[in-house]
């Protein structure tokens, strides 16, 4: 079972992101901000794919992705983004995020990337 | 249509053209047996040929041998007779046996019965001419030469003689003319069979020219039915482009084919012109729709990029284009379609429509909700709307115009957005919220949302001038029972003070006026978010305070919205823990001449002081003493909501009424019992500047 972890500071969005996922037969792994996710990324070596947030509290999306990278971390992100934002998601995309959605998205569009995602790098 | 219906020249006839084709392949087969046949037999004759010509040598050269020894027999003999030689019986005897062999194997030659028969009367007369010259040598033996020569002088003997020349004449006429006949038959033949084959490869040679020529003349007309084909094609694109065209020219959206690189095609509807301007040199999309929209042209050429990267399902990459464009006030949806060729992308179908008239009829709709609860609201309360609306056109001019802090921003947008929503200018309120999602992510309000904030809000602040009139301020609204008090003072006589005091209460603003607003509020926002009707009792007494103190009512929206959004379980939750459904609110004012307090209380499950611990720990911040934990509490970004919601949870709320009442010279207690709810206390120094007698006025009961 590929393992997925969503980092986000709304428990409300990791709820409803991870249902989804848990249930097109994903593992799901929650961290609450970058901080937490660097901790828990580290610690799961078989992981596939991490869908994060940008915006969060004490580490946020990209300070995760850049801190991640310099501990040679290559795990897969997808991030999850507001529109209108291109010069952010270009720093994303330069630190090393391999996809981007908006928020706020529907379910089965978030599973369809997650599962295209992780499969290529299964 | 008469192209399309004319029938190809190859499939015209095909049953004659199978049948010459079969007809070309006998003749071909015929031929080429023929020839093989008669080669074959050619070859086969060429030994009868040989045997008949052996045979008729043969044949020549014993008639010469048998004329030859018949000659010298004769002559032996009659030498024998006339020189009495016994040398010459001797040489008759070594020929005679001869003679015989010879004409036997002359016999043998052939089985012709004229042969046969003449070779037989010839045999005859040899043996009688042998006996009778063994007759001439016995008498020529016995010395009777003359008897010996009488023999071979003989009628008898000359008569033989002549059978013998006849018979032999007459075979040998025969065997020639048996041979003869047999080579000449043999030769005929094989002429017959010299033109047999000479016809035989005339056939091949007719049959392989025929088949050449049709060989030329079906690729001729193969090459002028694909001429056909191609005049017919090309003529159904010429109609199917001209009737595209008519489709592009009059179609009212801009449609647009791009590559995967974003490269425009040259086909496009005329409304991408006629909107958008020339494409002229343009070559990429974004270019083109970079000089009307370049934050949409930014963020199609990064959702290309995704797209064309293929890391994502390809609905799913399309799901993250911009879909809004705005150019020149109007408002285009943008929709996007793929053309996959051998499940890869191959072209995107971009289809841009005008929506500025639905998009402005329902901003139009939306303001005029927005005016007719601004009409209500200032019907109830129009000075403090007024009061409001001044202080709202600052603090947007603030935020457009100064270079601010994020922190700051983030608070003064968070205000407006609640300020705007308690004032039933939700249009505003909502494009506050909007602001704040990109503010999050950006750090900073981005010039276009400056922009936007403005235009929204002095569209707003237009509809509302004329509702207000633009002399708002130089009006002072009374309350009848109010003027009807004041008049009951100046018939009883009172001092002039007293009638002063009243007066002056008119320039200022009713507390409980404003403690009733933020009840309404609470209500408005209870039934928003689909919870049960919220009890509330507002106590303001007679209490009246300064316009100034606008700002501080509107920050005690966030305390009021704190309470209804999370403070107040949900209906579940207050069952099970013996409360009513529906929460209460008790929203007081009261000054006793020595402080001013407001106190804002809920019956809600109090605050989660635990959550709220998290927070602090994550920051790094002590939580040990109650001022720590105010101190949590009202700080800038830190909301124990775990969702940001348009109502609240961004954690700059609180701060904001922090700011406000510090700034006022207050302070602030909070005091929250689980599961007995919260309650916001304000501390001021007493607002009460009147003389101590006009107390009485002051506190009077309405």
């Amino acid at each position: 079972m590929p393992k997925v972890i969503v980092v986000d500071d709304s428990a409300t969005v990791r709820a409803q992101v991870g249902g989804a996922l848990s249930k097109s037969g994903f593992e799901v792994l929650e961290a609450r901000d970058g901080l937490e996710a660097l901790d828990k990324v580290s610690a799961t070596p078989d992981l596939s794919l991490v869908v994060c947030d940008v915006n969060m509290p004490r580490m946020n999306g990209l300070e995760f992705l850049e801190a991640a990278r310099a501990k040679g971390i290559h795990v897969p992100v997808l991030m999850l983004t507001t529109e209108g934002q291109p010069q952010l998601m270009q720093r994303a995309k330069a630190a090393g995020a391999k996809a981007w959605i908006i928020k706020p998205f529907k379910a089965d569009i978030l599973v369809a990337a997650v599962k295209k995602l992780a499969v290529s790098n299964a | 249509m008469a192209d399309a219906a004319r029938p190809s020249q190859i499939s015209k006839h095909p049953h004659m053209a199978a049948r010459a084709a079969t007809r070309r392949h006998v003749l071909f087969v015929v031929g080429l047996v023929g020839l093989v046949a008669s080669l074959g037999a050619y070859a086969w004759i060429q030994q009868p040929l040989k045997e008949a010509v052996a045979t008729e040598h043969e044949l020549a050269r014993d008639i010469g041998r048998i004329m030859t020894l018949d000659e010298t027999l004769t002559m032996s003999a009659k030498m024998a007779a006339s020189s009495h030689d016994p040398r010459y019986e001797r040489r008759y005897a070594e020929n005679v046996d001869v003679l015989d062999a010879a004409i036997k194997a002359t016999f043998a030659i052939t089985t012709d019965a004229e042969v046969q028969r003449a070779l037989q009367s010839t045999d005859e007369a040899n043996r009688r001419l042998v006996r009778m010259e063994n007759d001439s040598f016995a008498l020529n033996r016995d010395g009777h030469h003359g008897a010996a020569l009488l023999v071979l002088e003989s009628s008898d003997y000359q008569k033989d003689k002549a059978l013998y020349a006849e018979g032999m004449a007459r075979a040998f006429s025969r065997l020639e003319r048996v041979t003869g006949e047999k080579t000449r038959t043999v030769q005929r033949w094989a002429v017959v069979l010299q033109s047999g084959t000479a016809a035989a490869v005339f056939l091949v040679v007719i049959a392989w020219a025929l088949e050449h020529r049709a060989r030329r003349k079906r690729a001729a007309e193969v090459t002028t039915e694909l001429e056909d084909i191609v005049v017919r094609r090309t003529g159904e694109l010429a109609r199917r482009n001209d009737a595209l065209r008519l489709v592009l020219d009059n179609v009212q959206q801009a449609l647009v084919v791009v590559d995967p690189e974003g490269w425009m095609g040259p086909e496009r509807s005329s409304a991408t012109d006629r909107w958008f301007g020339p494409v002229g040199d343009t070559r990429r999309f974004s270019d083109y729709v970079g000089r009307c929209d370049r934050a949409f042209a930014d963020w199609f050429d990064m959702s290309l990029e995704l797209l064309r990267e293929d890391v994502l399902p390809t609905d799913v990459a399309l799901e993250q284009m911009p879909k809004r464009l705005t150019f020149e006030k109007r408002t285009f949806a943008v929709t996007y379609e793929c053309v996959m060729s051998e499940e890869s992308l191959s072209k995107i179908l971009i289809v841009l429509s005008d929506i500025t008239a639905e998009v402005e009829r329902e901003r139009v709709q939306a303001e005029q909700r927005d005016l007719l609860s601004v009409l209500e609201i200032v019907g109830r309360d129009r000075v403090g709307f007024t009061s409001f609306f001044d202080e709202t056109s600052d603090l947007v001019d603030l935020l457009v115009t100064a270079r601010l802090e994020e922190r700051d921003a983030k608070r003064l947008l968070h205000t407006l957005k609640g300020n705007t929503a308690q004032f039933g200018m939700s249009v505003v309120s909502h494009t506050c919220h909007e602001i704040e999602e990109r503010l999050a992510e950006a750090h900073e309000i981005v010039a276009a949302d400056r922009v936007l904030l403005r235009k929204t809000w002095s569209t707003t602040a237009a509809r509302v001038r004329t509702v207000l009139g633009s002399e708002h301020h130089a009006v002072v609204y009374v309350d009848r029972a109010e003027l009807e008090g004041l008049v009951e003072l100046v018939e009883d006589r009172h001092g002039h003070e007293a009638i002063l005091a009243v007066l002056k209460r008119w320039e200022l603003d009713k507390v409980q006026a404003r403690l009733e607003r933020l009840g309404e509020f609470a209500q408005t926002l209870a039934g928003r978010l689909g919870k049960p009707a919220i009890g509330v009792r507002a106590r303001g007494g007679d209490l009246c305070i300064g316009f100034d103190w606008t700002s501080f009512w509107a920050s005690c929206v966030h305390v009021v919205r704190n309470a209804v959004d999370h403070g107040i379980e949900s209906p579940d939750a207050r069952t099970a823990a013996g409360k009513p459904e529906g929460g209460n609110l008790l929203l007081e004012a009261v000054d006793d001449g020595d402080r001013f307090v407001v106190r804002l209380s809920d019956d809600g499950g109090g605050i989660d002081w635990e959550r709220l611990g998290e927070k602090a720990a994550e920051r790094g911040l002590p939580f040990v003493t109650e001022d720590d934990r105010i101190e949590v509490l009202f700080l800038d970004g830190l909301s124990t909501r775990s969702e940001v919601t348009e109502t609240s949870g961004r954690g700059v709320g609180m701060s904001a009424l922090r700011s406000e009442v510090l700034n006022r010279g207050g302070t602030i207690h909070v005091t929250s019992v689980a599961a007995r709810g919260t309650t916001i206390e304000m501390r001021f120094p007493s607002l009460i500047a009147v003389p101590k007698t006009s107390d009485s006025i002051l506190l009077r009961s309405a």
